[in-house]
């Protein structure tokens, strides 16, 4: 057969089968979720290294807790001709209104140079150091809403009347602050250093920054810095290296949401599967009458073949046109998650990637269809029809594997966490299978039932019993798209049963800072004297940065992966005589109440563990420039982040670190009522005690799991388009079948009623498993990552889970109501003629 | 003894994109109980049309359709189907078996509907009467012509009606098995005291019937030669 030929009859047939066009539609769903995750990573990526100085905010930073560096220190730092430094100080702090009203708010204190790189924006348009004048600040826009303000009203902050300028449009080193609680003020250093809230020792982060001369490299000086001065209180951060959250943040989200858009196009492939034997089942009479007419048998299923692979080619090139466009969209993520303007990358590799892996989804669920055409012999024209029941032979079921073995080696090969695809990919395999098996054990049953079943059932459980055909194919889609919904939901229930539904009954309502040593005695005072509030705790505080781990330097020792955070920057410690009531150590003892010897500390048992250190071993600590090495004496329990009680991973015995500056932090539980009087209290007497409401605070941590929670709800959503689309090109083939048996039974006698029960039972068993299965395998999904990865307990999303359920039933046995009423209706009379 | 068919100036059109076709143009027709009837006639004589419009697959456009002494074009579609169940077997050309049931559960069909719970094992009788009880597991696409239409005669005879209607039996099969399937055809229902209304081309097959009568272009027209033969 010449090539014009098999094109023309691939062309012609192609128009008399519009259900073929699932094929596009699902390959472009599946390789556009992979091309958008490919190129908005590298888009991603590629601005973060363009805008890596302007996101720290130099091209070195060295960042401290309490306290500044001391200026002999800076003139030691910045050798070079040529280097700017500026420094920047960000504090959580009070922001008091014209009427006594109170916000939590995220203080910036900039110098004159600041910033080094990038611009501030203001509305209206002003240099900042116009803004900053005569005691002026700038605010972001949650400021001004929440406290009903607008430029020219005038705020405290500590013990200093400020008035605003200005509204913060932009800050250019938005993400190099760390997690922030309440909306950005950005003030003058010198006017925040006079409303006393900068104690040494108070919770504040302060930044020296430098922008180095050009030609200077900045990893060398860095490193320079590193090896001179490791000791040092400081971490050190080049713009080069800032954003490693960021990129570890986006590296794993990549890798999630190509799972998903792979999730998407694995079930999508189920859906081109069943629509290519569908179509080819029904073209097997034409592929035998062309065979009768000379046709060769590569010739006759090439035509096919390349009639599929042309309209994969087509999803393929869909799906990167729409993917390639994903950057655009990021301009609509909000510069608190994205700090970066994105440009329009063209990004060959992540498109060749997501055009390789849909060819092979496409190779995969074709080559079986396309063996079975294979295999029809012209002479099954003259036995009354070519059938397409026969079973795939092992050679195909091979290359079926080795295509599927291929797509795996190229998803891990190129996925930024290979460990967590491998590990994805194989719960998805695992799920798949398990699923078959469940069909299978399904399709047993309703064979067993037919036997013994009332009459009138069975014929619709002799129709699910039935091999092969959709059942299958139809069941897995649905119910891998449902197992993911499911996680979510479920995880979602679980995360809130944490913060939303437990915290608020056990936590403290306030949280207090910066209480320096001076003012315990009065802050005692004032809490004891408004009568609903009761005071929790109280401890003295500390950041301090471990240096050395038993002998160790920190960088070189082996850290498990779970406790590397601790080890990131400065940790709050404190000191104690006596241990925590009610706590019993898990190793060694607490320190006798006079103890008055070298330093001990007691360690948090997961955390010595994640060091390999025990009783008797060393961690040194540098605190405030200071290094101090403190022995191992006991280890206290896990602590449970949920209990409400103060976290600290390390307590030290007291004697030496009383003499480092240093602050008390406090929690009160007051009721809502008397939250005001308290803070009016406080706030005349102590005004740079800074309060947090905690239930902010958690308001601030739902709000970011909120949205990665739509974000990741959005992509499982995908997945389960992709599962619509095998349901409905499922259906086409259910549909063709079923008018047929139709027609034939109601020239036996079947009523209406009777045709509608055996179709209506038929779907609904295929929906009640698929949903069944779906959610069943989805809360087993949803404990695994409770209990493993989120080390949290579970709880049944018993509501979450119904619906689902309720909504997968609905939607099988609606989709198989669809077009029922005509299917019943029809006249037998045509069909017959016809058969 | 009244006829057990009785149809009075029948006529049927059907609308087609090219305008309405007259396939029936006033049909006429009484037919024995218990007797054997041969409908032969070219192709488009509207002979399939008048067995679909005598088992209540299609409503005539007018006129009256009697059997048994229930007026069927004047039933509702569930009455149809119910009065098909217990009263008439249909056989096709095509044998028209449902594809993804074996042989057994195909004849088993007619009686399921009826909500008998001896179905299954009424059903391997009537395959052991045409022949197939080694055939029963297997699916129509595992059969042979022959024993598809075997099977279909089955399944026709299973719920023992009063009426068989066969439209070109053997149509699709070979000589010697059309000769089997055509005794099958006459022995089984009339050992029941079924009547046989038989749609063929096979002049042969016409002539084993007690009585033949020809349509063309949508009526009956005056047999050529062969005289009718009363029943």
């Amino acid at each position: 057969m010449s090539a014009t030929l098999a094109l023309k009859l691939a062309w012609r047939d192609l128009k008399a089968s519009p259900n073929l066009l699932w094929i596009v539609v699902a390959l472009a769903l599946g390789v556009a979720t992979l091309a958008a995750v490919g190129t908005a990573r590298q888009a991603v990526l590629e601005a973060l290294e363009r805008d890596a100085a302007v996101l720290l905010g130099g091209d070195v930073a060295l960042r401290t807790t309490g306290a500044p560096i001391p200026p002999e220190e800076r003139r030691e730092l910045v050798p070079q001709e040529g280097a700017r430094t500026a420094d920047v100080v960000t504090v959580t702090t009070i922001l008091g209104g014209p009427e006594g009203e109170d916000l939590t708010v995220a203080l910036k204190a900039v110098d004159d140079a600041y910033p080094l790189y990038g611009e501030v924006e203001l509305a209206p348009a002003m240099p900042l150091d116009r803004a900053f004048a005569e005691s002026g600040i700038v605010v972001a826009a949650g400021v001004l809403e929440r406290l009903d303000l607008a430029p020219g009203d005038r705020v405290t902050i500590g013990d200093k009347t400020f008035t605003i300028r200005a509204e913060l449009q932009a800050e250019p080193d938005r993400s190099g602050g760390g997690f922030q609680i309440g909306p950005r003020v950005f003030a003058k250093l010198g006017d925040v250093q006079q409303a006393g809230i900068l104690r040494r020792g108070s919770v504040a982060r302060y930044a020296f920054r430098i922008a180095l001369p050009p030609e200077t490299d900045a990893e060398a000086y860095a490193a320079r810095l590193r090896a001179e001065r490791g000791d040092r209180r400081w971490e050190i951060q080049t713009a080069t290296a800032a954003q490693p959250a960021i990129q570890r943040l986006v590296g794993r989200l990549a890798t999630f949401l190509t799972l998903a858009g792979l999730a998407a196009l694995a079930t999508g492939g189920l859906g081109i599967a069943l629509a290519a034997r569908t179509h080819l089942a029904g073209k097997l009479a034409t592929m035998a009458t062309l065979r009768a007419l000379g046709g060769r048998p590569r010739g006759v299923v090439g035509l096919y073949a390349l009639q599929l692979a042309g309209l994969g080619a087509a999803g393929v090139a869909l799906g990167l046109g729409l993917g390639a466009l994903a950057p655009l969209l990021l301009r609509f993520v909000p510069t608190s998650i994205l700090p970066v303007t994105i440009d329009e990358p063209f990004a060959p590799a992540a498109l060749i990637t997501a055009a390789a892996i849909g060819a092979l989804v496409l190779a995969a669920s074709i080559w079986l269809p396309l063996a079975m055409a294979r295999r029809v012999s012209p002479a099954s024209l003259f036995r009354g029809g070519a059938s397409a029941d026969a079973p795939a032979t092992w050679p195909d079921r091979l290359a079926v594997a080795a295509i599927g073995a291929a797509l795996v080696a190229l998803v891990v090969a190129t996925a930024d966490d290979a460990r967590l695809a491998a590990i994805v990919i194989g719960c998805f395999a695992g799920g798949a299978a398990l699923l078959a098996g469940l069909v299978v054990l399904l399709q047993r049953g309703a064979g067993r039932l037919a036997a013994v079943a009332p009459p009138r059932l069975r014929l619709p459980l002799r129709e699910i019993a039935r091999p092969g055909g959709e059942t299958t194919p139809t069941v897995l889609a649905l119910a891998l798209g449902l197992t993911l919904l499911t996680v979510v939901g479920q995880t979602g229930r679980v995360i809130d049963a944490e913060i939303g539904a437990r915290l608020p009954e056990q936590v403290p309502s306030i949280l207090f800072l910066d209480i320096q040593p001076d003012m315990e005695a009065r802050f005692v005072e004032t809490v004891e004297g408004v009568p609903e509030a009761r005071l929790l705790e109280m401890a003295p505080y500390l950041r301090a940065r471990i240096v050395r781990i038993d002998g160790t330097p920190a960088e070189d020792a082996t850290i498990a992966p779970e406790v590397e955070w601790t080890l990131r920057r400065d940790r709050a410690i404190t000191w104690s005589a006596a241990p925590p009531t009610d706590e019993e150590m898990t190793a060694g003892e607490w320190w006798p109440a006079d103890y008055e010897g070298p330093p001990l500390v007691a360690v948090e048992d997961e955390t010595a563990r994640g060091y390999g250190v025990g009783v008797g071993d060393t961690l040194s600590f540098n605190v405030l420039g200071r290094v101090v090495e403190a022995e191992i004496a006991a280890l206290r329990p896990e602590i449970d982040p949920t209990s409400g009680e103060l976290i600290f991973l390390f307590a030290f015995s007291p004697g030496l670190l009383e003499r480092a500056p240093h602050s008390f932090i406090a929690t009160v539980d007051v009721p809502d009522a008397a939250r005001p009087e308290l803070l009016d209290a406080l706030g005349d007497t102590l005004p740079t005690v800074t309060p947090v409401r905690i239930d902010e605070a958690i308001d601030a941590v739902r709000n970011v799991l909120e949205r990665i929670r739509a974000a990741v709800f959005v992509v499982t959503g995908l997945t389960l388009a992709s599962g619509l689309i095998v349901l409905a090109a499922g259906l086409t083939a259910v549909r063709a079948r079923q008018r047929y048996a139709a027609a034939i039974l109601k020239a036996l006698g079947a009523r209406r009623a009777d045709l509608t029960r055996t179709f209506l039972v038929e779907h609904a068993a295929t929906g009640a498993l698929a949903a069944l299965a779906g959610v069943l395998l989805g809360a087993v999904g949803g404990w695994a990552i409770a209990r493993f990865a989120l080390d949290l307990p579970f709880v049944l999303a018993g509501g979450t889970v119904g619906v689902i359920f309720v909504l997968a039933m609905a939607l099988t046995v609606g989709a198989g109501m669809l077009g029922l009423a005509r299917l019943v209706a029809q006249p037998a009379q045509p069909l017959l003629r016809a058969g | 003894m009244a006829p057990l068919i009785e149809l009075d100036d029948v006529h049927l059109t059907l609308r087609a994109p090219g305008g309405a076709v007259n396939v029936l143009a006033g049909v006429d027709l009484a037919v024995e109980a218990g007797s054997a009837t041969g409908i032969v006639g070219p192709s488009g004589s509207g002979k399939s049309s008048l067995l679909a419009i005598i088992a209540g697959l299609e409503r005539p456009t007018s006129g009256r359709v009697r059997v048994g002494g229930r007026e069927i074009s004047a039933l509702d579609e569930n009455a149809r189907a119910d009065w098909r169940r217990r009263e008439l077997g249909i056989l096709f050309q095509s044998f028209h078996l449902i594809p993804t049931l074996t042989a057994l559960e195909n004849v088993a069909v007619p009686l399921e509907l009826a909500g008998d719970r001896q179905a299954t094992p009424h059903a391997r009788t009537a395959l052991e009467r045409v022949g197939l009880d080694h055939r029963t597991d297997h699916r129509p696409s595992q059969l042979s012509g022959g024993e598809q239409q075997r099977v279909a005669l089955a399944r026709a005879l299973v719920a023992k009606p009063r009426l068989v209607l066969a439209d070109e039996p053997t149509g699709n099969l070979d000589g010697e098995t059309a000769r089997v399937v055509a005794d099958m055809l006459f022995a089984l229902p009339r050992e029941q005291g079924a009547t046989l209304l038989l749609i063929t081309h096979d002049p042969q097959l016409a002539g084993r019937c007690d009585r033949r009568v020809r349509m063309a272009e949508g009526r009956f027209v005056p047999a050529s030669g062969a005289a009718e033969r009363a029943a």
